[in-house]
């Protein structure tokens, strides 16, 4: 490595100047004319899986939340950045996931690059250019503020959309009414049901998420025929919904109508009375006791090889022809029923007094007894209509099921004759009461659930912002990318005073990522073009620092020793004429070296010449010189004022001989001069400035570095010392960074802020 | 790169060899003027054959030629002398001053001698005495016209800038180089002296170079004194018997031994 590398001139900064300067260019930034600070971009509209969202971008960089930079590589400077990101999702129906905020911390490299601007003009600005940034290159910190769905995002959801759904639903003379708890205090009847409103939990079944939800209602339904009247009852309806995550990522869905498929999760419907349709078993004895007119009550038995004659089939007299009359103390005095389980079916077994007045009876001739037919028809239940039905012409195949005909009175051979003569009749009166369809709400659930879902399907879909972290990061990258590609801070932006007869050199910047510095080149001297060794540090603790290389040094010195001894390296030299006598300088060089060199302790400058002096009556010897000059440097501040004054000491003198006074009145102006030439060069070459009034006082106006980061920040430096160096001369200082334009506080600070009366 | 100075213990001598030498030369006795043309051609041989004698030469001219088995008259001594503390034309107005003076004095002048100058000023020319202080002289620069002029093409590329509206003339700090301290020597006699200075009223007892410049213009000899001060100032110091020895065994630091790496004479000269 070399002071300056492989260029003529570096300045080089600390990373809190960089800081500084990048704060000011962030908080300065202006777009399009239009201050940007604080950085609130938006809104931008962007479409999640379908799901049209708004999003407002803001970068902070304040006291609370500051960005801040490191210096990556020897051309990326990382930046961390506090980024907020706001999306706002059209249709959330949950008002407090309507917005989410992502608070997170970004890290992004920037590249320190040279532009110019405008194309052309001269003007360079080194700073930090952001194009071709790209989302992956977005490194992210922090993240804060992605959403954890809870139950409570999908109860309020469900909440939101009740009020935007209808509550009365109204099919077939069923009335159905939804509550979720005062939502709707028009309702009638008014909720009283339990729950108060609707109850929203999460549960997990296999691999999925589900929201189960129970809903209370109020159904007013008519009585089935024969009933009349109708059915009311508040209930509730128990439901699941699966969860599903979109696509991307960034939300999820509930498809409120559609039914799970797992038949565990199917919608229920419950209610909290029964309807009052009395048991199926009065229904089928009745029914059957009304069929009772419908069927043939003396049925003859015509002559044959048996007994002959008729039987009348009774039900509670209800037949007044019928002769004899059923005694009321027979059993049964009318048609009865009861249910039977055989197997795994239920049967109504079903008992029907008779009468049996018959001739030609065995051993008695004539044979008179009530008696009854006891049979078994089995419940055939219909889920989807809610009934029953019984085929009163259909036998059970079951043997032990079989119709049976009992006798009161007489020897059980007669009854069993009797028995026999009868039986071969009785298929058809039983059949004859036809087929019975009980009606009943055994299945009301059933028959409302059509209704019930397409209530439920009013829900619609319930969307909730989602994030998850992957998908709030890609966001993040997506909107950190797209706001700073189009960006570019400028650190450094020299101006040339006159661009026309001292246009500046193209600045290349470059890093020092160890010790934190940013070191600015100009005026490559070696290598291929373009091709950059790095400088040394050489700011040894100053935030400032500038150097001028040893080449560049030394055409300096070499430049102003020959302008200033106009015949030097001649075999006569360069006369000097002084009032003590005359020489002629044949030679003189002068180089810089650090200490340790010539076993001096501080850097200097070598001098080594050769001179012809002429001396009255003698000779003139030619005398070979050599020894070290040393600047002194000193700071003095005055009035706030920096000053810089410098003089350069010859060493290895005795001041006390007065003997010296002529060479160093020789010597110290050229060391003078070139002093002057080195900082003159390198304060123009780094974009600075000096204005000479070296005529008048021999004091000059300078500013090392240039004055103002263009747009940015003014810029004060100050130089503190002059190191010599055998890599070149070293000019460390201090610097300040304020603001170019004025703030809110500094117009406070001037007590100008606006007033109405101006 | 010559990093390493060799020249640290230059002020010592290599006494062996130049005991040696002088076996070998002939001891050249000198009284006139005529003598020491004849020798030149000889003692410059001699000179250039020891060259640190040769540095020495301007420590001491009288001690380092006799130290080269030279023995001078005095009137020799005192031309050799002579001839190295002034060019002739200083030489000449140093001799005229100082008979002027002498003549209107009644005295040798002495004007490095702030004690007899207060005397001289305020008794015997009866000058009322100033309040100086705070006064300095005015000087002769010492900043070469290149340097000017180069400066000033600078300050007229910074005027030409204002017609750039991104730069204006630097606002920054300033930046000084001090040049040699104010030297006797530089004095500018032509400038005018300040007027309305304030009498002291208590006559000074010892009068500098300095303060006598603001009395130039209230009489001519003061004028002349100053002059034949600066002069006298202005003359090369020649080292006594004992600087010379000091400096030689290297105990004082002299230019001669430290800046000067060598000093060769020519073969011929005047004289």
């Amino acid at each position: 490595m070399a002071l300056t590398g492989n260029y003529d001139y570096c300045v080089e900064l600390t990373i809190d100047v960089v800081r500084e300067i990048f704060h000011e260019a962030f908080r300065d930034e202006t777009v399009d004319g239009e201050p940007m600070f604080p950085h609130n971009l938006g809104p931008i509209s962007q479409n999640f899986s379908g799901r049209n969202a708004t999003i407002y971008v803001k970068v902070y960089d304040d006291e609370s939340r500051p960005a801040d930079l490191t210096f990556a590589d020897e051309q990326h400077i990382r930046f961390s950045i506090p980024f907020d990101i706001d999306v706002e999702l059209d249709d959330s129906p949950d008002p407090t996931l309507s917005k989410i905020t992502l608070r997170a911390l970004i890290g992004i490299p920037g590249l320190l690059d040279t532009w110019e601007e405008p194309a052309g003009s001269g003007q360079y600005y080194l700073g930090v250019d952001f194009a071709g940034v790209q989302p992956s290159d977005v490194e992210i910190d922090s993240l804060d503020g992605v959403p954890v769905i809870g139950v409570e995002n999908y109860r309020n959801a469900v909440h939101k959309r009740y009020t935007e759904i209808q509550h009365i639903y109204e099919q077939s003379g069923a009335r159905l009414v939804l509550y979720d708890g005062n939502r709707d205090l028009s309702l009638t009847p008014p909720n009283e049901a339990t729950p108060y409103e609707i109850q929203v939990v999460l549960e997990t079944h296999g691999a999925d998420d589900y929201i189960k939800l129970t809903a209370p209602f109020h159904l007013t339904v008519p009585l089935p025929a024969p009933l009349s009247g109708q059915f009311e009852s508040y209930g509730r309806i128990v439901f699941w919904r699966l969860v599903e995550d979109s696509a991307d990522e960034t939300h999820v869905i509930v498809h409120m109508d559609q039914e799970p498929t797992d038949a565990t999760l199917q919608t229920q419907i419950h209610f909290d009375t029964t309807p009052d349709t009395g048991d199926k078993l009065n229904q089928i004895r009745n029914m059957i006791r009304d069929r009772y007119a419908l069927i043939t009550h003396e049925i003859p038995i015509p002559p044959g090889f048996g007994p002959s004659g008729r039987f009348l089939v009774y039900n509670n007299n209800d037949d007044a022809t019928l002769d004899p009359t059923l005694p009321v103390s027979h059993i049964p005095y009318e048609i009865d029923a009861v249910l039977e389980t055989y197997g795994s079916s239920e049967y109504v077994k079903i008992t029907v007094p008779i009468y049996a007045d018959m001739e030609n009876v065995p051993f008695i001739s004539v044979y008179q007894s009530f008696g009854r037919v006891i049979f078994w028809r089995e419940l055939v239940d219909d889920p989807m209509a809610g009934t029953i039905t019984v085929n009163m012409g259909i036998e059970p195949s079951d043997p032990s099921l079989a119709t049976q005909v009992e006798f009161d009175s007489g020897l059980q051979v007669v009854k069993d004759a009797i028995g026999d003569a009868v039986a071969g009749q009785i298929p058809p009166v039983l059949a004859a009461f036809g087929v019975i369809v009980v009606p009943g709400f055994t299945s009301l659930e059933n028959q409302m659930m059509p209704q019930v879902l397409n209530a439920l399907a009013n829900f619609g879909e319930i969307v909730e912002p989602k994030f998850s972290q992957n998908a709030a990061e890609t966001l993040l990258r997506e909107q950190v990318a797209n706001y700073l590609q189009t960006r570019k801070f400028p650190v450094y932006t020299p101006v040339s005073p006159d661009p026309e007869q001292a246009p500046l050199d193209k600045p290349v910047g470059r890093l020092l990522v160890a010790p934190e510095i940013l070191a600015i080149l100009f005026n490559q001297r070696s290598g291929e073009p373009g091709s950059v060794s790095l400088p040394d540090d050489f700011t040894n603790g100053n935030r400032l620092a500038v150097a001028i290389g040893r080449d560049r040094a030394l055409e300096l010195i070499r430049g102003a020793i020959e302008d200033e001894f106009e015949n030097i390296n001649t075999d006569k030299g360069h006369k000097i004429p002084t009032d003590e006598g005359t020489a002629w300088l044949k030679k003189l060089n002068i180089t810089p070296h650090s200490a340790g060199a010539h076993g001096e302790s501080e850097g200097h400058m070598w001098v080594t010449g050769e001179a012809e002096v002429e001396i009255d009556c003698w000779p003139d010897p030619d005398v070979e010189f050599e020894g070290p000059l040393f600047i002194d440097a000193t700071q003095v501040i005055e009035d706030g004022e920096c000053e810089l004054e410098m003089e350069a000491r010859v060493g290895d003198f005795d001041f006390d001989q007065s003997c010296c006074d002529v060479f160093i009145d020789v010597i110290i102006p050229i060391v003078g001069w070139i002093m002057y030439f080195i900082i003159e060069s390198t304060v123009d070459s780094v974009g600075g400035a000096v204005a000479g009034e070296i005529a008048d006082n021999q004091e000059d106006i300078i500013e090392p570095v240039p004055p103002v980061v263009v747009g940015v920040a003014l810029i004060t430096a100050c130089l503190t010392d002059f190191l010599i160096e055998s890599g070149g001369f070293i000019l460390p200082g201090t610097i300040d960074v304020r603001r170019d334009t004025r703030s809110y506080d500094d117009l406070e600070m001037d007590r100008a802020l606006p007033r109405p009366d101006r | 790169m010559d990093d390493t100075r060799g020249n640290k213990n230059k002020g010592k001598h290599n006494n062996r060899k130049l005991s040696d030498d002088k076996k070998d030369k002939k001891r050249l006795v000198l009284e006139t003027h005529e003598d020491f043309a004849k020798a030149t051609h000889e003692i410059f041989q001699r000179l250039n054959d020891n060259p640190d004698l040769a540095k020495l030469l301007l420590v001491n001219p009288v001690l380092a030629i006799e130290e080269l088995d030279v023995e001078l008259s005095q009137e020799l001594r005192h031309h050799v002398m002579h001839a190295l503390q002034h060019p002739p034309k200083l030489r000449e107005r140093r001799a005229e001053l100082e008979a002027s003076l002498t003549k209107a004095l009644g005295q040798t002048p002495k004007p490095n001698n702030e004690e007899w100058l207060a005397d001289v000023i305020f008794n015997q020319l009866d000058v009322e005495p100033l309040n100086t202080s705070h006064r300095t002289p005015v000087y002769k620069r010492v900043v070469s016209d290149t340097l000017v002029n180069y400066a000033q093409n600078i300050r007229e590329r910074w005027e030409r800038s204002k017609t750039n509206p991104r730069r204006s003339r630097p606002k920054g700090g300033k930046i000084r180089f001090k040049t040699p301290g104010d030297k006797i020597r530089r004095m500018d006699l032509d400038a005018p002296v300040p007027k309305n200075l304030k009498q002291l009223e208590e006559t000074p007892t010892a009068l500098s170079l300095e303060d006598l410049y603001f009395y130039r213009d209230q009489n001519p000899i003061i004028n002349d004194l100053l002059e034949l001060g600066i002069i006298q100032r202005r003359a090369f110091p020649i080292q006594s018997a004992d600087g010379y020895r000091k400096v030689k065994n290297g105990d004082q630091a002299s230019v001669f031994t430290t800046w000067i790496k060598s000093a060769t004479f020519k073969s011929s000269s005047e004289g």
